[in-house]
């Protein structure tokens, strides 16, 4: 069928403002003395689907550097994922990604 | 001694009786937390997602308070409820056994906060006071669940 399509409308953030509304929101997973290695990478594996890989990846982060981001998204999602992780009794938070 | 492993599609946990007892009191004692505006162990189970921005907090708590709540509720339902046939040897299925797993993680974040845990290794110190034993204990028994389970889901 012939025809032409119209140009597509992006809308570029203009202002800094406008850029933060965009972020994306990340669940935060802090450092604790008392959570065994072994219970956090099964808690990612569990609650993310994560390869054994990956989990362990990102709980070494945990443990070696404070923390890390474990999941991102809307703010719905973000508190959806933190909720399920305080379930479990791991130390999380929400922060919209810088 | 516990016994605590696969058997088959599920994970099999036999207790001591004095054991059995003693984990007995867990529900209950879960259910104390954060009850003196003192106590350690309120802030750390009862986490905000937001601990910069009470607005937010404010209405994640009246969001998602409740249904952590509940979760934990169930948890402890399943605890209580199978925990007395661990003497004689109960085997669980695999969410039975995550929630053995969590009302257990959450009795040790309960005493470490309490005994003022700021650092791994203090978990790894000898024992000088009842509450650092069951602490141990209890380490002992949540890390034989999370091999058992991760046997069992993985199988990696």
């Amino acid at each position: 069928m012939a025809g032409t399509l119209a140009p597509e409308r992006i809308r570029v953030p203009d202002s800094a403002e406008d850029i933060e509304i965009d972020a994306p929101w990340i669940v935060i997973v802090w450092d604790d003395p008392v959570n065994l290695m072994d219970y956090v990478v099964l808690v990612f594996r569990r609650l993310f689907g994560f390869s054994k890989a990956k989990a362990t990846k990102l709980m070494l982060q945990v443990h070696n550097e404070g923390r890390a981001v474990v999941s991102s998204g809307t703010k719905e999602r973000a508190e959806i994922d933190c909720a399920r992780l305080h379930h479990h009794g791991l130390w999380a938070t929400i922060e919209r990604q810088s | 001694m516990i016994g605590i492993g696969v058997r088959g599609d599920r994970i099999r946990v036999e207790l001591p009786t004095d054991a059995v007892a003693v984990l007995t009191g867990l529900p209950d004692w879960l259910a104390s937390a954060g009850v003196d505006p003192r106590d350690p162990a309120g802030p750390r189970l009862n986490q905000s997602p937001y601990p910069d921005d009470p607005v937010a907090s404010a209405e994640y708590e009246i969001e998602m308070d409740d249904e952590i709540e509940q979760r934990r509720s169930a948890d402890r339902e399943v605890f209580t409820t199978t925990l007395p046939r661990a003497v004689e040897g109960v085997e669980l299925d695999v969410k039975q056994a995550e929630a053995w797993m969590r009302v257990v993680g959450d009795a040790r974040l309960m005493l470490a906060s309490r005994l003022g845990y700021t650092r791994n290794e203090q978990l790894n110190d000898e024992a000088t006071s009842p509450q650092e034993h069951l602490l141990h204990y209890l380490t002992y028994v949540q890390s034989a669940l999370i091999d058992a389970i991760g046997d069992l889901l993985f199988r990696d």
